[in-house]
């Protein structure tokens, strides 16, 4: 057994496995679907100056309330101001806003829970304080965060980022918990691991998966409640386009103008299933067991 | 005789008492898991430690090791005392003292390869060259029985057998001079146990590991022990050189454990001592000798006063009124 067999041995394994990882992952045809749906999303919102047709924020009050045409393919708002380049925007604001708040809330939630996890009376503490938080429902919860923060988009983000943290939280702290109690933590403290080590580097990566699949459901829910609060007037204010407040304004001309509402729903929905497939197909993937 | 080899670990009265959660009442209930007990390990040697479920004897190897703090009593392991040390300082000395578990679908992570597992402990210790973790973690599998290819591979892809090789692997890489054995065999097939042991007993003598073996299949204990101790709800009651306590029991509990042995020889009716009753709960331990309640011997004294420990033959301890003087 020569040192050199084994790095070949080696190189081979690991070239073996990447290999049906790739496999593995791409076997879903659904995971595939959320994964060209999520990096669409991302494409739109990086590219939005380009893709946009027209400024999302001129004004043409000769094209008011145009149905869906060769010129503006989904047609024109209230003020003129064509439909599609607003959605391409909205985009920008929502993968900002989703995105920003699944990673806030995956670093607090992952510190708070893995440490309550392991340490029980950090645990009693924090643990309180997520369930006080999750005990009030979450729209309403963050309507009161925005109204004392007041409108705009990083308080939008601070906002969702308290709300939806203790979900993170919590899934770290149970998985946390239970792998705490395995023989093999007791087998790394006999080995004289530190409890950051063992915390860190043992019980992170067990945890990680299902935070990472809830982390992408989260993303889901900050794009739904940011199109929420914009909807109901308390997110991002007007003019700058978000699909919810895209939708506000189209349901006083709901009758005259069924596209306003239409296509905004449509880019949520659509967004929000592509997240969700994501999240799915990563949970199978990143379980070893599981196949 | 034997005390002329170096005391490896020096237990004096050790005590682990858990405190119970639910306290209807405002005294709060204890469970004495090990309650006095002391004992001493030579270099070299082979400590069984036998007793059946519950009767502290896993409890009492975790507190050895200090995976547990003891609630009363003093360790020493290999000359010094580890009773106070800071957990930073134990950390290092841990290197000199490790632990084989005895279920070895659930002590190594699932998530980390087998390389990585051993990788890790060394890592812990200090060794900071990539390289050199490698090269010492293939010689301990190689002479652990498995092969460098195994290197890669999860815990799911092993069988019992090779994981238990595994576990071995993890606490003795380190070049420790005390091991405690936690029933390590107990969770496999019969026939890979005797490959388990061999191995345990080749690497003792490799190595000069000093072991304390946990078990309760005493003919497992009979073949790798060279003394052995008979736990009872918390207390050593019996402590003898292997040949020795198979050839003469003394205490009545370590007879009847002995006559539940299944013997090989055909037409030899044995004396079987059957034991009456169950375990007494550890939350509530008679007074007096821990074994009254179930011992065919008891006499009034027995559940009024606790015998102390006689040496009834060189190196043959008993905690009995069968063998000395009832105080």
């Amino acid at each position: 057994m020569s040192e050199k067999t084994l790095e070949e041995i080696q190189k081979e394994l690991r070239k073996e496995q990447r290999k049906t990882n790739i496999h593995r992952l791409l076997h879903n045809r659904f995971v595939v679907l959320g994964i060209l749906i999520v990096v669409a999303l991302f494409l739109v919102a990086i590219f939005a100056p380009v893709l946009s047709p027209y400024d999302p924020y001129e004004l043409d009050v000769t094209q008011r309330l145009k149905a869906p045409s060769a010129e503006h393919i989904l047609g024109t708002d209230t003020f003129g101001r064509d439909l599609l380049s607003r959605i391409i925007y909205g985009a920008r604001i929502s993968t900002y806003v989703g995105g920003i708040v699944a990673v806030t809330t995956l670093i607090i939630g992952l510190i708070i829970g893995l440490y309550a996890g392991y340490y029980p009376k950090i645990d009693k503490v924090s643990m309180r304080i997520c369930d006080g938080l999750k005990a009030i429902p979450s729209i309403l919860l963050a309507i009161a965060l925005v109204a004392v923060l007041g409108a705009g988009t990083t308080n939008i983000i601070i906002s969702l980022t308290i709300v939806y943290f203790p979900d993170i939280a919590r899934i770290t702290r149970s998985v946390a918990m239970k792998v705490r109690e395995q023989t093999y933590v007791e087998a790394l403290k006999a080995s004289g691991a530190s409890d950051t080590r063992i915390i860190w580097g043992n019980i992170l990566p067990n945890v990680i998966s299902p935070v990472l699949v809830q982390v992408s459901f989260i993303f889901a829910n900050a794009v739904i409640t940011e199109a929420s609060l914009s909807f109901l007037g308390v997110g991002i204010p007007v003019p700058e386009p978000s699909w919810g407040n895209i939708i506000n304004e189209g349901k006083t001309v709901i009758y005259q103008a069924w596209w306003l509402i239409i296509f905004p729903a449509i880019a949520t929905a659509l967004s929000v299933l592509g997240l969700n497939l994501l999240g799915d197909g990563l949970r199978d993937y990143l379980d070893p067991l599981s196949n | 005789m034997t005390d002329e080899r170096k005391l490896i670990v020096d237990a004096v009265k050790i005590k682990k008492y858990f405190q119970t959660e639910v306290s209807i009442s405002l005294e709060k209930p204890v469970v004495k898991a090990v309650d006095g007990v002391s004992l001493k390990i030579y270099e070299n040697e082979v400590y069984g430690l036998v007793g059946e479920s519950g009767c502290g004897k896993s409890t009492f190897g975790r507190t050895l090791l200090r995976l547990t703090n003891p609630t009363s009593g003093t360790i020493s392991i290999n000359g010094t005392d580890i009773t106070g040390m800071k957990e930073k300082e134990l950390r290092m000395k841990r290197k000199d003292m490790q632990m084989i578990f005895q279920d070895p679908y659930t002590s190594l992570n699932p998530r980390k390869k087998m390389g990585e597992i051993l990788d890790e402990v060394l890592t812990i210790h200090g060794i900071k060259n990539a390289g050199e973790r490698m090269n010492l973690t293939l010689e301990i599998m190689e002479k652990v029985g498995l092969r460098p290819e195994h290197y890669y591979r999860y815990p799911h892809e092993f069988s019992g057998g090779q994981r238990q090789r595994v576990g071995i692997a993890r606490a003795l890489i380190l070049n420790p001079r005390f091991v405690v054995c936690d029933e390590p065999v107990s969770a496999l097939d019969v026939s890979i146990q005797s490959q388990i042991i061999n191995l345990l007993l080749d690497m003792k003598d490799e190595k000069k590991l000093t072991y304390l073996f946990i078990a309760h299949d005493l003919s497992v204990v009979k073949y790798i022990s060279t003394k052995i101790g008979v736990m009872y709800l918390g207390h050593l009651v019996e402590e003898a050189p292997a040949d020795e306590l198979f050839a003469h029991p003394l205490h009545p509990y370590t007879q009847a454990l002995l006559s539940a042995v299944p013997s090989t020889t055909v037409g030899r009716k044995k004396n079987r001592v059957a034991l009456q009753g169950e375990l007494p709960s550890p939350l509530h331990p008679p007074a007096g000798c821990p074994f009254h309640t179930r011992c065919p011997y008891a006499k009034s004294y027995c559940s009024e006063i606790k015998p102390k420990k006689i040496e009834v033959e060189t190196g043959h301890m008993a905690r009995c009124f069968l063998y000395g003087d009832t105080n």
